[in-house]
């Protein structure tokens, strides 16, 4: 356990740590939990925190909830019309996927959907441009994205991203509501 | 059509057209060359053209060109480029090898067997050839269906074919080793010395083939899963996206009863860990003497911002001063004209004023009564001059 301090920086902070990082530093770090997975569930849990562990990603939950299920809807609607709009610019968006701001944007002057969709997320910013460096920003914060090349704009996503995809499939739709949604 | 006679004169011939020909195989797929393109690619020497075009290498439809099929697929192939997994030729090889053995064993002279042997040999080599071939052609083709199509349908389609296709393959390996099988006599006692050599090899060769086909056909699978879990999360997406926009996912959907139970510390509000620096610290640390310059530089800066405060404002600026605008009473003019018989231009020119009034606001003042009050006037056609004024004729209604 020689990453205590760090694991409790980042994941206390609701972020997640990934295996496929590209930052040699995380990788170190999950690769430290993943060889005393035990110890440290046992260290963190004194301070009630539950380390839980995804396909190739680390993160922490409580035995206890601490927000009000109303909140958390909220957080997961804003999850929903991103991946909404993630989903829209590339069909395969997930886990090693690169993406690049400018790309996007180019994109977004021949697709009148994906605009559409960018218009309703981030409505504190004005341009486009601002709106997806938001979306990347949020993605980096929460370690399901990191910047690969600044100059560029190049992002990776991480395999944290199955997180967000987990619960996506989690969710049960009512059999009957599902004829009426349009394709 | 001409024909070529040897391969000296084939290689000849394409190495005078190398330059169209490698232009029109890099765009094979994609269009289809005009004439007058080709002929400058071949620096302007219709000869040239020509004569690729009489020897069938190339075929003229029109005013565009195309790569011969057979011409083509002989560069895919040697390149190892090809898309199209074959695997009628083996299926013919197969026949083929039959019928040599047949034919072997019906021949009465050993030179005539010695020959038909040696076929047996070269068909046994194409087989493994053109098996292996086929392998690392779908290989390559899986992997770039998978990458490179954006349509998930058509994704689809492609690897389903691929995966029968990888079926058809070992299926044939199959075939081809029941025949070794089979002939294990014949391949026994044939006189030929290459011969068990070369069976030896085909079985090595398609041992290495089927492996490979085992790979694939996993990785085959694998693809789909990948693009059936892609397809069903993208749709979820979707719908849940619907369902928020519509108001109707809290009630549509379990997802309050799920999220009841994800305690994952994403969803709470980012903490921020303050704490106090320790006194013992501050009082006996060496590091401790940097921070506390800083706090009071910190605090020096508040002190300057109150000292930066603006001067007290100027008594002049709080007086209150007088300014006098003249202005025309609209209203009590109009009343006045109303109340009378001559025209509106006449009215406000000979009109008293209090003070001194110069032509130019009496006529602005003309115009704005003018333009003001519409409904109380009577606009004539007739016009009038008066100081060079030419000026419409407007009775009170």
């Amino acid at each position: 356990m020689k990453y205590t301090s760090e694991v409790f920086q980042r994941l206390s902070r609701g972020q997640f740590i990934s295996s496929n990082s590209i930052d040699a530093e995380t990788r170190a770090i999950y690769n430290d939990i993943e060889d005393n997975q035990q110890q440290y569930e046992d260290y963190f849990n004194q301070i009630d925190f539950q380390l839980s562990a995804g396909e190739g990603f680390y993160y922490f939950s409580r035995k206890e909830s601490k927000v009000i299920v109303e909140n958390k809807l909220q957080s997961l609607f804003s999850w929903i019309d991103y991946l909404d709009f993630l989903k829209t610019y590339d069909t395969t968006f997930g886990s090693g996927t690169q993406f690049n701001l400018a790309q996007i944007e180019i994109r977004l002057s021949s697709d009148l959907e994906l605009k559409e969709k960018l218009s309703q997320l981030f409505t504190d910013k004005q341009s486009n441009r601002d709106k997806i460096e938001a979306l990347a920003q949020t993605l980096v914060n929460m370690g399901f994205a990191e910047q690969v090349n600044e100059l560029e704009g190049l992002y990776q996503v991480t395999s944290a991203f199955h997180y967000i995809e987990q619960i996506i499939m989690c969710i049960n739709i009512n059999e009957e509501v599902k004829d009426e949604i349009p394709e | 059509m001409a024909t070529y006679q040897s391969i000296k004169e084939l290689t000849r011939g394409l190495q005078q057209g190398a330059k169209l020909l490698n232009d029109m195989f890099l765009k094979r797929k994609t269009v289809a060359i005009k004439y007058d393109d080709a002929l400058e690619t071949l620096d302007g020497d219709e000869n040239k053209l020509r004569h690729l075009i009489n020897f069938g290498v190339i075929v003229q439809t029109g005013d565009s060109l195309e790569l011969d099929d057979a011409y083509q697929r002989f560069f895919e192939e040697v390149l190892a480029v090809n898309e199209d997994i074959n695997i009628a030729s083996v299926q013919a090889f197969i026949g083929k090898l039959k019928l040599g053995i047949d034919s072997c064993l019906a021949a009465e002279n050993t030179s005539r067997k010695a020959q038909f042997l040696r076929e047996i040999r070269h068909t046994f080599k194409s087989i493994e050839n053109a098996t292996r071939r086929n392998v690392v052609d779908l290989k390559r083709n899986v992997d770039d269906t998978y990458k490179q199509e954006p349509n998930f349908k058509i994704k689809e389609l492609r690897l389903r074919d691929f995966d029968e296709k990888a079926k058809q393959i070992i299926e044939l390996i199959k075939q081809t080793e029941k025949v070794m099988d089979e002939q294990t006599i014949f391949f026994a006692s044939a006189s030929d010395v290459g011969m068990k050599q070369t069976v030896t090899d085909v079985r090595v060769g398609l041992k290495e083939s089927a492996h490979g086909l085992i790979a694939i056909s996993a990785q085959i699978i694998d693809y789909l899963n990948r693009i059936e879990y892609q397809s069903k999360l993208v749709r979820k997406t979707r719908q849940l996206k619907y369902l928020k926009d519509q108001f109707m996912i809290e009630e549509s959907t379990d997802v309050k009863e799920f999220l009841s139970k994800v305690n994952d510390v994403w969803v709470e509000k980012q903490p921020k860990y303050l704490t106090k620096v320790s006194l013992d610290f501050l009082r006996n640390d060496d590091a401790a003497l940097e921070i506390l310059c800083n706090v009071r530089k910190r605090l020096s800066k508040k002190t300057t911002i109150k000292s930066r405060l603006a001067e007290k404002i100027d008594e002049k600026y709080l007086k209150e001063s007088k300014e006098t605008t003249r202005m025309f009473n609209h209203q009590k003019i109009i009343n006045g004209f109303l109340a009378q018989s001559t025209d509106l231009f006449y009215y406000v020119w000979n009109y008293q004023f209090k003070d001194e009034t110069d032509e130019e606001n009496k006529l602005v003042l003309f115009l704005q009564l003018a333009s003001q009050y519409i409904d109380s006037l009577e606009y004539t056609s007739e016009y009038k001059t008066m100081n060079n004024v030419e000026y419409p004729i407007i009775f009170p209604r």
